[in-house]
């Protein structure tokens, strides 16, 4: 396998940095963002697509927690104890 | 503190010599005046004129001996209490920094290591003695994060290069792969070019790379593979090691380009001062 060199490593990134802000402005509805979605998977390689999908989800879990809009299990425990 | 207990000290023995001094003369003075003026003579001592020369020449000689004997040697004894408080306080220095050093030396990170260099030449820890190092470890297959620090790695090396007539030693990153079934010499050659013609590149076998890691703590595993490619897990850090070939300081994703290089600096100079 050849090398991955900047030039592929750029033009990967950008393509990726496309289809997020597409899924940005469209609410995560990843159907109108299939062009995008196309172009992102033939730049990158598989591996480098399923390690930036599972960033992209933990990035936005953590955005979420942050704000107060997710409710994690332990979360939940911790606000049903009362407050001593 | 060294310096106000120089002064303090200092300023003690010459308080010491000047009481030294008067008590001295005012007892020599007593002395000479019992011994040849007895107080009941007070009326005869105003009328003869004869008794009171030689006394005068006398005293003055006498006075004139003895300070100047008691000047050298309360001088002489002030010096060596100040060079003795001197010498325990340089000891007291002195052990601490081993004290310090010896805590650093401790930790438990780095040692030995036999890789191959993306020019294939066979190289060892030991030929890197007299060099700071700051080591990378990564793969070139890394999709995001290893670029990024390796582009820290060469802003980190393009600063300092800049302060090099400073220090002895000279500063040299290397990248270790974590990858070596796939990053050849050739491969590592190849990635490295990309950020700094100035890295090192280090690759191996399975087993010496393992041992290396094992060395620096650093954790690497391989995850799940999608045809033949795959990505590696690793620990990311940058490893500081100094010319004796110790570790120093390790730096996170957590710290810009600047801020690394400075704290490089820092122990470049801290190692200047010691190792004088």
């Amino acid at each position: 396998m050849s090398v991955v060199d900047k030039d592929y490593r750029e033009k990967c990134w950008l393509h990726r940095d496309d289809y997020w802000k597409c899924l940005d402005t469209n609410k995560e509805e990843k159907e109108k963002c299939l062009k995008f979605r196309q172009l992102f998977e033939t730049s990158c390689p598989p591996t480098w697509v399923t390690h930036f999908d599972q960033k992209r989800e933990y990035d936005i879990f953590k955005r979420q927690l942050a704000l107060g809009q997710v409710e994690t299990d332990k979360l939940k425990t911790i606000k049903q104890q009362p407050t001593p | 503190m060294s310096m106000i207990a120089n002064l303090l000290s200092f300023r003690t023995s010459t308080y010491l010599t000047r009481n030294i001094i008067r008590s001295t003369s005012l007892l020599t003075q007593n002395r000479f005046l019992s011994s040849t003026l007895p107080p009941s003579n007070k009326a005869d001592n105003k009328n003869s004129t004869l008794p009171n020369e030689l006394p005068l020449s006398e005293k003055k000689k006498a006075r004139f001996n003895i300070s100047w004997k008691t000047v050298s040697v309360t001088l002489f004894g002030a010096a060596s209490l100040m060079g003795f408080i001197y010498y325990l306080d340089q000891r007291k220095v002195k052990s601490r920094k081993k004290l310090q050093r010896a805590a650093v030396g401790k930790m438990a990170i780095g040692g030995p290591f036999s890789l191959i260099t993306h020019e294939k030449k066979p190289i060892t820890d030991k030929d890197f003695h007299g060099q700071w190092l700051l080591i990378y470890f990564g793969f070139t297959h890394c999709p995001d994060i290893c670029p990024e620090e390796l582009e820290k790695l060469a802003e980190v090396t393009e600063i300092l290069r800049k302060q090099k007539s400073k220090h002895k030693h000279s500063f040299q990153p290397i990248f270790v792969s974590v990858d070596p079934e796939r990053d050849t010499p050739e491969l590592v050659s190849q990635y490295i070019k990309d950020y700094s013609p100035h890295f090192i590149g280090l690759t191996g076998t399975r087993d010496q790379v393992a041992e290396m890691c094992k060395h620096y703590r650093v954790y690497f595993s391989q995850g799940p593979k999608v045809g033949d490619d795959y990505i590696v897990d690793h620990a990311i850090i940058m490893y500081l090691i100094n010319p004796n070939g110790d570790f120093v300081d390790y730096y996170g994703r957590n710290k810009n380009a600047k801020e690394v290089s400075s704290a490089i600096e820092q122990h470049m100079n801290a190692f200047k001062e010691t190792n004088k």
